[in-house]
């Protein structure tokens, strides 16, 4: 490549100056356009005398003259032991770059020099404030807030007016005319406030008797207004509290590695403390340990479910919540709906003793029934749950609780399901104990141990009995009632006890599948025809049963209490109590039942249906 | 004083915020509850001076 360079000087030295800036091109054949190529002048001599084979001194002077003749190519620099010579590869002489910052952004901020006047400032940016959603406030009424009782002062003006009827003397007190119209305020009340509740509080008291007095109430009230705080200012968690913005955030990586340590290493479960130690790296001796427990209790739930109690904060993850104590015949939805009646107010269990009775012995005991027994559940009663933990925090869904079985140095994972909206509470995840160890009627006992998540369960123990007792034979397509032979060692109640001689004829009647057996009415008639002694003519057919015998019945199929199957009873147009001292109900039910002439179960089930 | 200017979870809520800030570590909801009513009561004995 030749360059197009305007060389100066005799032809020899014009040819010579044309050869140095080729080699010098050459050396530099990377190098930008416009970037020094810098040579020293003794290697350029050494260079070209091997090349032209003459004297090094001649050859110096040809050079030297060649480069002096081209001053405007090749540049000179001389340091104190070398002479170097500098050109670029296409325009010749080094000049450095001088860069152009007049259009540069920083002096563009001070264009123009006479800003535009304020008139027109619109036509460069809007001063138009975009719509920002703003939360308003509900505004109540002082009224309600204080209540008809406040202490406010009222003038006469503001008083409705009343029309006197009565003949009665205008009493003294009041105030007719231009006289200040201002009924006095009692100092006392001036010191009071009203709670949302309606509970008015005397300030002038001792706070210590305040509290004492209205504690429940006003911690109830705090937290109410903690949670309608707009800018939720007030962390909370349990009943624990910090200033939010305190509160150290966890990042999105520190959730997955504490979802995949309670998923995939532990696989059940963890504490607030094993998150902290083995995952966040928070050493138990450390200054903030509580200050970090409380940040990462807080934080997580948002992201994962909370299974603790009081005293044992557990943290579990929605897909593991869903295994344990899971059980595949029963869906949660059947399951609280099934329960839901002892949320309507027509929970017994503490009718004979109470809640308080319960808690002071610490201990509850209860009849299995069949339906418990089954699918491996126990409705959360009254009497149960003053025994159980309580949710922690605002509308935990479940707690995990462990069941020791002491007598046969046994334990297994609960999940006490707590109600909520819709639907009732119930714990889940007893079906190996009951059916290995138990048999429906048993009696067993369940109290609280000194640990806060675990409770223990224990059965009455008897001589060993072998019974045909009842089981649900599962189909393909649908289930049957069957009867199998069972050894079992417990106490029973013989009363429930699904034996041919006390539940034999529930093979005439027709199955029930778990989401038919909401409706309760239908499965009372169906136990009346069932079971119940006819009475009535062909025309009118009547059937009577005694109560005890149809709850025992009905416990086969759902949870129930004996004050929802009372009510049901007594809603029912066609049953009526005949007999109240023998507890013998009547029902009129229009189904056609087959009949049976023997109550052998040899017979198919199908032609029942 | 008017007792309606007292209002239970509007007045003073501030300075509740800021004994829970000076406090630095998580407390109990009764402890905040204390301190609440300290507050309320201060309020009321200064609306009833004036």
């Amino acid at each position: 490549m030749t360059t197009q360079l305007p060389f100066l000087g005799t032809p020899a030295e014009r040819a010579l100056a044309e050869q140095i800036h080729e080699v010098l091109r050459l050396q530099a054949r990377f190098y930008a356009k416009e970037a020094p190529i810098r040579q020293s002048l003794k290697n350029i001599i050494s260079y070209f005398a091997a090349r032209r084979g003459g004297d090094e001194t001649s050859v110096t002077q040809e050079i030297v003259a060649a480069l002096n003749a081209n001053q405007d190519i090749f540049a000179q620099a001389i340091t104190d032991d070398d002479e170097f010579v500098i050109t670029t590869s296409v325009h010749g002489k080094y000049v450095p770059l001088a860069f152009d910052r007049a259009h540069s952004l920083a002096n563009r901020m001070y264009e123009p020099e006479n800003p535009l006047p304020v008139d027109d400032i619109s036509v460069v940016f809007t001063t138009n404030r975009p719509t920002v959603p703003t939360i308003e406030p509900v505004y109540i009424s002082d009224y309600w807030l204080h209540g008809a009782t406040s202490s406010e002062t009222m003038s006469i003006d503001d008083m409705p007016d009343i029309e006197i009827v009565s003949d009665a003397p205008i009493p003294d007190d009041i105030i007719i005319g231009s006289q200040p119209k201002v009924k006095t305020v009692n100092p006392r009340d001036a010191m009071r406030i009203n709670l949302p509740q309606g509970i008015s509080i005397d300030l002038a008291q001792p706070t210590p008797n305040i509290m004492q007095q209205h504690g429940d109430a006003i911690i109830s009230a705090l937290r109410g207004t903690i949670e309608k705080d707009s800018l939720k200012r007030i962390a909370v968690f349990g009943n624990q509290v910090a200033l939010e913005r305190d509160v150290r955030t966890f990042s999105k990586n520190e959730i997955r590695q504490i979802t995949d340590y309670i998923e995939n290493e532990v696989s059940n479960p963890v504490t607030d403390s094993d998150i902290l130690q083995n995952v966040i790296r928070v050493s138990n001796r450390a200054v903030d340990f509580e200050r970090q427990r409380f940040a990462l209790n807080f934080r997580l739930l948002k992201d994962l479910e909370f299974v603790g109690v009081n005293g044992a904060n557990l943290w579990a993850t929605r897909k593991l919540l869903d295994k344990i104590g899971a059980n595949k015949r029963i869906k949660a939805a059947d399951m609280g709906a099934l329960v839901l009646h002892l949320e309507e107010g027509f929970d017994d269990s503490v009718n004979v003793n109470s809640v308080e009775s319960i808690q002071a012995k610490g201990s509850v005991s209860h009849t299995l029934t069949y339906f418990e027994w089954e699918y491996g559940i126990l409705p959360l009663t009254k009497a149960l749950a003053a025994v159980l933990p309580e949710p922690v925090i605002n509308r935990q869904s479940a707690a995990v609780v462990t069941f020791d079985v002491p007598q046969a140095n046994y334990s297994f994972v609960i999940n006490v399901r707590f109600p909520a909206g819709a639907r009732g509470g119930w714990l889940q995840g007893f079906d190996e104990f009951f059916q290995s160890m138990l048999v429906p009627g048993a009696l067993i006992t369940i109290s609280r141990t000194n640990q806060p998540n675990v409770i223990n369960i224990s059965y009455g123990e008897a001589e060993d009995r072998i019974e045909s007792l009842l089981v649900v034979e599962e189909g393909k397509k649908k289930s049957k009632f069957i009867f199998a032979e069972r050894s079992f060692n417990c106490i029973v109640d013989d009363d429930v006890l699904p034996t041919v001689s006390n539940v034999g004829r529930i093979r005439r009647i027709k199955f029930f599948e778990l989401s038919e057996r909401k409706n309760l009415e239908a499965l009372v008639e169906a136990i009346f025809v069932g079971f119940g002694e006819k009475a009535g003519t062909k025309q009118e057919p009547l059937y009577q049963i005694e109560f005890e015998q149809l709850f025992n019945l009905l416990t086969i199929y759902r949870s129930v209490s004996r004050n929802y199957l009372l009510h049901i009873l007594h809603e029912h147009a066609e049953c009526r109590l005949v007999n109240s001292a023998a507890g013998l109900w009547e029902c009129k039910v229009n189904v056609a039942v087959p009949e049976r002439g023997n109550t052998s179960f040899g017979y198919d089930d199908e032609d029942e249906e | 004083m008017e007792g309606k200017q007292i209002s239970f979870g509007t007045t003073g809520f501030e300075e509740l915020l800021e004994q829970l800030r000076d406090a630095g570590e998580p407390q109990d909801i009764a402890w905040l509850a204390e301190r609440y009513i300290e507050i309320l009561r201060a309020q009321a004995q200064t609306e009833e001076q004036e």
